[in-house]
């Protein structure tokens, strides 16, 4: 079956040129400017905008659904200890350095365990320890949320993360100033090998 | 009473009458009777013209005045059996009584133009005219006479604003007067006196009538109006447009030597031997001829060929005008006399094709000579009189202005006005060959010759061409009156400048006897026998009346190809561009000013007011 083309006529699209007509554009000129002052106004971003993620620590089984489906391959499964007490499951790391914030990786959760919030606005230098921020476990999303409603400001709830690279010791120092401390002890879907803690190793395999 | 209102507004109360009565036949007859008025009193009044013919009367607190001279009888003469014939080709052509009342009010207007005393009674008739062509051309082409009729007014209100000025300085408004004061405002000048008018003030008189009267004349930069408007209207009308109504900026450039010649010439000096304020007025005609002929040659339309060709023949009056010796100007009305005999002509027989075929573009014409026999005889006097064949009255004008030109030592406009005599041919032989000859195409196949008062206003106005080419005397005797003494000297069949002569009948006499003994040669020739129109040579081949064996399109292309950078060029389009700009202006102006904002009146209210108080009221 053929469609009948529907082609406008160029005389309809094509204007003639004039010499006076682009003086119209100074109309705006005593109209009031359409500008957000951004350091005195805010905008409020649209609900469910994809912003941070958050994850729910207890819900996160590890399947690493989300570390398949990103499409900017931005997270790491990563084995956690925290408080000494090595977490059964690995947590999905996020880069967002690479990270598109797609979401998908929230779609494909079976758990619901990670999730977003419509914070977006993440500011460093360029130094090095600075630059760590972009690299974290994200948060529980009520203590997130918690966060975001005593600033509201939109901003990234951590104000600085310390990275031990010997004892792999991850600090999080939040923005309302509590810390929140825990220890990275492998990367990947499978346990680490339990070079440091020859103990537990020893454990599992009896 | 007096003759000469009589002349000038009976053709306004017949056309209104024609208006009035919508019955086919009287309303004819009575604008004939209307037109036919002014001519009989105008031929009446001739041998009383030494004397003061003059008619005052005081409207409104102005003193309109109307006065016949030599001059101003010559002119409207022209107007009034132009226009006469124009009125009688209308008889077959005329559509409605729309047509008869602005045709007539543009005679009255016209005749006004040329009689006026005073320069309110010029002015007023200006309107009349313009007004009335304005709604003939209006009935057929809107965009056309809208065109016409906005450069019309931007020439009448820069007379007006001349007229101003005059007014101010002089406060009179006659004719004799005002020329008076210039010529003695002249004198003062030359004896070192201070001048009444400063050269500024001369200078943006003159600048002011030239815009006025060059509008009206079709002069080059300002001729865009014209093909639109003769094209765009009833052909018959366009035999006065063309033929009567042009003449009327002749006539004002005529009146601008009346009134300032001297002053002028004062002011501006000469260059060469020209004045340079005609120097100027003869260059911009001479480039009106050059720029007409050639764009004449490379229309498609009949009506535009002759619309094109009629602003080319004015640039001749005007260069005769721009030299500015009394031969030259008498040259110049010549050849104003002869262009409204033979351009009214031309019209009239395109109004006769128009009417029987009902085509306009030479891709509809062709052979039309067998089936339009009168016609076509018509229109070789017309083509042989505007070429300036010998024993023709265009010839005769060419010739005067060729010598005119030439005795004064002008290379240059020399140039231009010969150029332009050939231009002329090569455009008539384009409507001669595409019209008259060749193949018939089969829609007018059955053609009939023109009708009854068509035939017989061209054959007035053919009639005339003969009689004043080969009797050259009997206008050029005339025009002799209009200075006073003899400056083209002779008899009634033979003109003599001094430093050249040419003879009429002498001249008509040869040529006759030439074509005899051409004929006598032809006559006993070989038997002669008519073949078809297909019985031809087409490099050997056999032809069908299927194909088309005549140039019909783009017949001077070469022409057009060699002048493609010239004819990018057009100053159609840059009136067009100016008058776009000033309707964006408009629209900008609008939105800005009246923008529906309280607050910006206000403001507006409040700006005065500073501006008050700044200037402490």
């Amino acid at each position: 079956m053929s469609m009948p083309a529907k082609v406008v006529g160029e005389d309809k699209v094509k204007k003639s040129p004039s010499y006076v007509k682009p003086w119209l554009g100074l109309k705006y000129l005593f109209k009031k400017p359409v500008t957000i002052k951004i350091p005195y106004e805010k905008i409020e971003p649209a609900p469910k905008y994809r912003g941070f993620h958050t994850l729910d620590w207890k819900k996160c089984v590890g399947c690493n659904f989300c570390g398949q489906i990103c499409p900017a391959r931005a997270i790491e499964m990563t084995w956690i200890e925290i408080d000494g007490k090595m977490e059964k499951r690995p947590h999905p790391k996020i880069d967002y350095g690479r990270c598109t914030f797609c979401q998908f990786c929230v779609d494909v959760c079976p758990t619901g365990a990670l999730g977003f919030i419509e914070s977006y606005i993440l500011t460093t230098t360029g130094e090095e320890e600075e630059l760590v921020l972009y690299d974290w476990v994200p948060i529980h999303p009520d203590k997130f949320k918690e966060i975001q409603e005593e600033f509201k400001d939109w901003r990234y709830p951590v104000e600085k993360i310390d990275v031990n690279e010997e004892t792999g010791e991850v600090t999080y120092y939040l923005r309302n100033g509590e810390i929140f401390k825990f220890k990275i002890v492998g990367y990947g879907i499978r346990p680490p090998k339990p070079q440091t803690q020859p103990k537990k190793e020893e454990k599992k395999s009896e | 009473m007096n003759e000469l209102p009589i002349i000038v507004v009976s053709p306004l109360i017949a056309g209104f009458l024609a208006w009035l009565l919508r019955v086919r036949g009287i309303r004819e007859i009575i604008g004939v009777a209307g037109s036919l008025v002014p001519l009989a009193l105008l031929i009446k009044l001739y041998p009383s013209l030494g004397g003061r013919l003059e008619f005052t009367i005081n409207v409104a607190g102005f003193k309109l005045g109307l006065m016949l001279s030599h001059l101003t009888w010559v002119f409207s003469m022209i107007a009034a059996v132009v226009g006469f014939t124009a009125i009688l080709g209308m008889v077959s052509t005329a559509r409605d009584n729309w047509e008869w009342l602005f045709a007539l009010m543009s005679l009255t207007g016209v005749l006004g133009v040329f009689m006026a005393y005073d320069l309110v009674t010029f002015f007023i008739s200006w309107e009349v005219m313009t007004f009335a062509s304005f709604m003939m051309v209006l009935r057929y082409n809107r965009h056309a006479s809208l065109k016409y009729f906005i450069l019309s007014i931007v020439g009448a209100y820069a007379m007006l604003i001349a007229i101003g000025l005059i007014y101010a300085k002089t406060g009179t408004l006659t004719f004799p007067e005002v020329s008076a004061i210039f010529s003695q405002d002249a004198m003062t000048k030359m004896m070192g006196g201070p001048g009444l008018f400063t050269k500024t003030e001369t200078m943006l008189i003159y600048g002011l009538f030239l815009l006025a009267f060059g509008v009206k004349a079709g002069m080059f930069p300002l001729h865009v109006w014209a093909p639109d408007a003769y094209s765009e209207t009833n052909q018959s009308y366009t035999a006065m447009f063309s033929g009567v109504l042009s003449k009327a900026g002749v006539y004002g450039f005529i009146l601008l030597y009346i009134l300032m010649y001297g002053k002028l010439i004062v002011e501006f000096g000469h260059f060469r031997s020209a004045p340079t304020f005609g120097y100027i007025i003869a260059f911009l005609g001479g480039l009106t001829i050059i720029v007409g002929g050639i764009l004449a040659a490379l229309q498609e339309d009949i009506r535009k060929l002759f619309a094109y060709s009629s602003i080319s023949q004015i640039g001749y009056i005007l260069v005769g005008l721009g030299v500015g010796t009394a031969l030259s100007i008498e040259a110049a009305i010549y050849h104003a006399i002869s262009h409204a005999l033979f351009k009214g002509l031309f019209f009239l027989i395109v109004a006769t094709l128009i009417y029987r075929t009902g085509k306009t573009e030479f891709k509809d014409f062709g052979g039309l000579a067998e089936k339009m026999p009168y016609t076509f005889a018509m229109a070789f006097i017309a083509i042989l009189s505007l070429a300036g064949i010998p024993p023709l009255v265009g010839f005769t004008s060419k010739w005067l202005i060729f010598e005119a030109v030439i005795h004064e030592n002008l290379p240059i406009l020399g140039g231009m006005v010969f150029f332009g005599s050939a231009i002329g041919f090569v455009y008539l032989i384009r409507f001669t060959y595409a019209v008259w000859f060749g193949q018939r195409p089969s829609d007018i196949e059955n053609t009939k010759d023109a009708p009854l008062p068509l035939a017989i206003a061209m054959g007035i106005l053919g009639a005339l061409n003969v009689i004043f080419g080969v009797a050259p005397g009997l206008v050029a005797q005339e025009l002799n009156k209009i200075f006073g003494k003899t400056i083209i000297a002779g008899n009634i069949w033979e003109l003599d400048l001094g430093f050249g002569r040419y003879n009429g009948l002498l001249l008509t006499i040869w040529m006759t006897i030439g074509l005899l003994i051409a004929a006598i040669i032809y006559f006993m020739g070989a038997r002669v026998r008519r073949v078809p129109v297909t019985d031809t040579y087409q490099s050997g081949n056999p032809v069908t009346m299927e194909y088309n064996l005549t140039i019909r399109r783009n017949f001077f292309l070469p022409l057009k190809e060699a002048m493609a950078f010239w004819l990018r060029i057009s100053f159609d389009k840059l009136y067009h561009d100016i008058w776009q700009s000033i309707e964006d202006f408009a629209e900008t102006a609008r939105n800005y000013i009246y923008n529906g904002n309280v607050q910006a009146y206000a403001w507006y209210l409040a700006i005065i007011l500073i501006i008050l108080a700044a200037m402490g009221v």
